[in-house]
C-alpha cells in the first residue's frame, strides 16, 4: 500500500517541551487516529508537519513529495480542519470561502454549496455568530470542496455534542468511501476512534509510543479483573494501569495467555482504546509500578 | 491569490478605511481654509502628506490588531496553498493601495478646489518616500516582534520624531518643502522608496518564514 504521509526523525524543541525523533508512516486508504493526552505533542506534530512551525530536523513527505521543496503542490492536495477558531470571525462564510478557494486550483464551488445546504449553513452569516459545531461543519465544507486526497484534522470533535460528532464521523466515512484517500485525526476523545479508525498512533511526552492497526491492538489487549490474593510477583510485570479496591483489582494486559495460565479465575474483557492508551503512557506505567 | 488576501485586509478594516478616507478628504480643505493666507508652504499639500502618513499608520495598527485577534486564522491560511511570502506581500500591496487612494482623493480635490494647490509627481513622490519609510520600518518590526511590541515602539518612536521634526525641516533642502523638486531628486526619491520597500519586504518575508504560527 502506498504511503500518503511519511515522517522520519522529526525533531522540534521548545523551552519546556520537545518532539523527539518522531517517525511514522500513514498508508493510503486509512483513517489514522493520532492519540495522546493533552500536552503530549499532537498539535505540535501536526503544525510541524504542515510547516506552520519550523522543524529543527527530520524529513516530511506527503504523496512521496518533500514538504521542504514542494510545499505548495502538497497543500493543493491536503484538506485541513483545525478546531473552531481558525477563521476571521468578522468575515461572512462566503468571504472566508472566497479567501480559501482562491488558493486552490481545483476548487469545486458546486460541492461547497452542496455541503452548505447539507449543514444548513447560511453563507451570508458572520463566522463569529456560528456555534462551535457549525464552525466545525463549515471547516469541513472548506476542507472537502477541493478534491483533497488527505485530510488532516486537529481535535475536530473536541467540545462538540454527540449528534454533531456522529455527523462528522459519517462524513469522514463517506469521504473515505470515494477511495484512494486518507485521514489523520488527532484527538483525546478515543471513543470516536473505536468506531472509525483503522490505525492508531500514540504520542506521549513528545515521543511516538506506538503505531499499530486498531484491530490488532484491540485483539491483543485485555482488561483483567480478579482477586487481590492472586496478584503475585510473577504476574505484576504483565499488568499495566493496575487499580485495587477491597473487592479486587483491575488492570490492562497485552499478555492475556500468560495471565490466564497464572490466574485461571481472573476475568478477561475486551479493552477500549482509552484503556490501551492509558496503560502505554508514562502516568499509567508509573501507576502500575507503584502496586509492588 | 494576492488579490483575495488584500480584499481580506480591506474587509477587516473597512470601517477605519472609510473614516480615514473622510479625514483625508476634509483635513486638507480645513487646513487650507484656516492658514493658506499666512503659510509659507502649500498648507493643503502639507496637510495631505500628514493625513496620508497618519492614515496608513492608523490602518497598520488596526490591520495587525485584527490579525492579533484571530492568530489562528493566519495559521489556517498558511496551511492552505498560500505561502507566507504571499501573506507578507499582500500587506505591502494593501498599504500601497491606501497610499494610491489618498493620492487620488487629494488629486480630485485639487481639481475641484484650485486654490488648494497642484498635485503631481512633486507631491506624490515625497509622500511615497515618507510612506515607504513608515512601511519599510514598521512591517519588518511587526513580523519580527509581533503586534504589542510594534504598537508601543512606533507610538513612542513617532512621538520622539515629532521633537526632531523642527531640526529635520531646518536641514531639508528648501525645494523639498516648497515642492519645487528637480526631476533628478524626484527620481532619486522614487528609487530610494522602491529600494527601501523591496529590502523591507525581503526582511519581512525572512522573519515571517521563521515565525511560529499558533
Amino acid at each position: 500500500m502506498k504511503s500518503i504521509l511519511e515522517v522520519r526523525n522529526l525533531n522540534k524543541s521548545y523551552k519546556n517541551f520537545s518532539l523527539r525523533n518522531i517517525s511514522f508512516s500513514l498508508p493510503e486508504g486509512c483513517i489514522t487516529g493520532f492519540i495522546g493526552t493533552n500536552g503530549a505533542g499532537k498539535t505540535t506534530t501536526l503544525k510541524t508537519i504542515l510547516s506552520l512551525t519550523p522543524k529543527e530536523s527530520g524529513d516530511i513527505r506527503f504523496f512521496g513529495m518533500n514538504m521542504d521543496t514542494e510545499e505548495r503542490h502538497i497543500k493543493e492536495r491536503l484538506g485541513v480542519v483545525f478546531d473552531g477558531g481558525s477563521f476571521y470571525g468578522e468575515l461572512t462564510l462566503l468571504e472566508m470561502k472566497a479567501l480559501a478557494a482562491s488558493s486552490y486550483r481545483s476548487w469545486d464551488e458546486k460541492e461547497f454549496r452542496r455541503y452548505l445546504e447539507r449543514f444548513s449553513l447560511n453563507p451570508r452569516q458572520k463566522i463569529h455568530t456560528l456555534s462551535k459545531g457549525m464552525r466545525m461543519k463549515y471547516a469541513l465544507a472548506l476542507a472537502l470542496s477541493h478534491q483533497a486526497e488527505f485530510l488532516i484534522m486537529d481535535e475536530p470533535t473536541s467540545g462538540l455534542d454527540p449528534l454533531i460528532r456522529r455527523q462528522l464521523l459519517d462524513i469522514l466515512r463517506e469521504y473515505m468511501n470515494r477511495g484512494g484517500r486518507g485521514v489523520f485525526f488527532s484527538t483525546h476523545i478515543t471513543s470516536d476512534l473505536d468506531q472509525l479508525a483503522d490505525m492508531l498512533v500514540l504520542i506521549d511526552h513528545g515521543k511516538i509510543v506506538f503505531q499499530e492497526e486498531k484491530d490488532s491492538l484491540l485483539e491483543r489487549y485485555r482488561i483483567v479483573k480478579g482477586d487481590i490474593k492472586e496478584l503475585s510477583g510473577d504476574v505484576l510485570p504483565l499488568l499495566h494501569n493496575l487499580s485495587q479496591t477491597a473487592f479486587g483489582f483491575t488492570a490492562v494486559t497485552d499478555q492475556a495467555g500468560e495471565i490466564q495460565k497464572a490466574m485461571p479465575d481472573a476475568i478477561l474483557e475486551r479493552a477500549s482504546i482509552e484503556d490501551i492508551m492509558l496503560c502505554q503512557i508514562e502516568g499509567g506505567k508509573k501507576y502500575a509500578a507503584s502496586a509492588d | 491569490m494576492l488579490l483575495q488576501l488584500i480584499k481580506k485586509d480591506f474587509l477587516l478594516t473597512w470601517k477605519y478605511l472609510v473614516l480615514m478616507a473622510a479625514l483625508c478628504c476634509f483635513y486638507p480643505l480645513f487646513v487650507h481654509w484656516q492658514i493658506s493666507d499666512t503659510a509659507a508652504v502649500p498648507a493643503g499639500t502639507l496637510a495631505f502628506i500628514l493625513m496620508t502618513f497618519f492614515s496608513i499608520l492608523f490602518v497598520l495598527l488596526q490591520a495587525f490588531q485584527k490579525e492579533a485577534m484571530y492568530p489562528r486564522a493566519a495559521a489556517y491560511l498558511c496551511a492552505l496553498p498560500y505561502s507566507r511570502r504571499d501573506l507578507v506581500l499582500s500587506k505591502y500591496l494593501f498599504f500601497l493601495g491606501i497610499y494610491l487612494v489618498c493620492c487620488l482623493i487629494y488629486w480630485l480635490e485639487t481639481l475641484i478646489v484650485p486654490g488648494l494647490g497642484s498635485f503631481g509627481l512633486s507631491e506624490a513622490v515625497p509622500v511615497l518616500a515618507a510612506v515607504s519609510l513608515l512601511l519599510g520600518l514598521y512591517l519588518p518590526v511587526q513580523y519580527r516582534f509581533g503586534y504589542e511590541f510594534t504598537k508601543y515602539f512606533f507610538m513612542f518612536a513617532i512621538l520622539g520624531t515629532s521633537f526632531l521634526l523642527p531640526i529635520l525641516i531646518k536641514y531639508l533642502p528648501p525645494e523639498l518643502l516648497s515642492f519645487q523638486i528637480s526631476p533628478g531628486l524626484l527620481a532619486a526619491l522614487f528609487l530610494f522608496s522602491l529600494g527601501l520597500l523591496a529590502a523591507s519586504a525581503a526582511a519581512s518575508v525572512h522573519f515571517y518564514k521563521k515565525a511560529e504560527l499558533t
